[in-house]
Parts: C-alpha cells; structure tokens; sequence
C-alpha cells in the first residue's frame, strides 16, 4: 500500500514510548504494532483522533503517500 | 445443541466420516476385487462383455476413490471447526478440491450413463433401468453439489477477506 504510517518518527520526537501511546490511546500495543508496521488496512477515525490528540499531532504528521 | 467445538456436533459429524470412508473402502475394495476376476476373463474370453464390464467397474472405482477424497476434505473442515478454526484459508481451498471433485464425479457418472446406454441392447432391461436411473441420479445430484459448493466457496473466500480487513483495521 502507498500509505505509510510514521507513529515511529513522531513517538521519537515526543520520546514516548510505544506501550504508553498504546495505553492512552485504548488500543493494545499488538494492534499498534501492525499500524507500525504497516500491516494495516485501515484506521478509525477515533483511533486518529486518539493518537494525533496523544501525539499532538495532525493527522499529516503520522500519515504519508509514497507512490 | 453445540456446533462448533470439542465434544460438539461438528465433532460427532467428524466421527460420521470416519466410519463412512471406512465403508467406502471396503466397497472400493469389494469392487478391486471384481475388476481382477473381470480382467481374468478378459484374458481367457476376451468377450466384449467382459471388456463392457472392465470399464464400468474401472469408472466406478475412480468415483470410489473421488468419493473418499472429498470425505478426506471434509474431514479436514470439521476438524478445523471442531479446533473453533472457522475463518481459514485451509478451509477454502479444501472446499474448492470438494467442489471440483463434485464435478468430476458428474463427468463420471455421465460417462457410465452413456457406456450404459451404448450397450442398451446386451444388457437386461431391469439392469439397465435401476442403473441408468442410479447414474442419471448422481450425474445431476454431484453437477448441482458442484457447482452448490463452488459458490460457497467463493461466499466464504469473501466472509474471509472480510474477517482480515476487520482485524486490520485499527
């Protein structure tokens, strides 16, 4: 898929680890693990509006399109 | 009643299989038995009969041998469901085998209704009669059950693709 998911990069800059967003976000870290690994196939709306609030973020930041 | 899991119904279908491959081949081995003798006055007559019958109990054997391989797929399914494996692509492809070897059969079927429509003449009329029906019977019955599967098959292919987009999303 075109779509990237880069929570990496912005768990980096906010130096959060990955169970904690997992945690504030309500979602486990094996579910994160596949948005990280972009294994997924598709992500709510809240999911989003979780982790772009958690993150203070915009959706932009964690999501990307390489052709 | 339970349908999936241990000690459920799909258990005790499991079970129902088991005992029906086992007396397929003991038929198919009844029927092994009767191609040799059949062979046998092949090679001391050579009668056309004996050929008629050569052929007929080869094609029945085949359907024998279809016949425990679709119940070898079927196993495969009811033991997937009796391990609550509902959504595999195991599954899938084990009914598609079952599907084909439906339409398989029906060829088969078809091709002793014909063998035995060929020798109309030679053969006694209640013979002919209770087997033309037999075989008409399965042709029909293995086509519908063939093509019935085919289209589960592919119902379920979906109910699948649909299982993996819904544990994907996030």
């Amino acid at each position: 898929m075109a779509i990237i998911v880069n929570v990496d990069v912005m768990l980096a800059k906010r130096k959060m680890s990955s169970n904690e967003l997992a945690e504030k976000v309500g979602i486990t870290p094996a579910n994160l693990s596949i948005l990280k690994t972009n294994k997924a196939k598709a992500i709510r709306f809240s999911t989003l509006d979780k982790i772009c609030e958690v993150l203070d973020c915009k959706p932009g930041d964690i999501l990307d399109y390489q052709k | 009643m339970k349908i999936l899991g241990k000690k459920s119904l799909s258990s005790k279908v499991l079970v129902g299989l088991y005992g029906l491959f086992a007396l397929i081949s003991l038929i198919d081995i009844g029927i092994f038995s009767i191609i040799f003798k059949t062979v046998r006055d092949i090679l001391n007559n050579n009668g056309l009969e004996d050929w008629f019958d050569f052929v007929l109990f080869t094609i029945v054997i085949f359907t024998g041998l279809m016949a425990l391989f679709i119940i070898v797929q079927f196993m495969k399914i009811f033991q997937n469901l009796k391990n609550n494996v509902l959504f595999c692509k195991e599954n899938t492809k084990s009914l598609s085998n079952v599907s084909y070897s439906c339409l398989f059969m029906a060829v088969l079927y078809f091709i002793i209704s014909i063998l035995i429509f060929c020798m109309l003449k030679k053969l006694t009329q209640e013979f002919v009669f209770y087997i033309l029906t037999f075989s008409i019977t399965f042709t029909i019955l293995f086509f519908v059950f063939g093509i019935g599967i085919k289209i589960l098959n592919e119902i379920y292919k979906k109910a699948i693709e649909y299982k993996e987009e819904n544990d994907y999303t996030i």
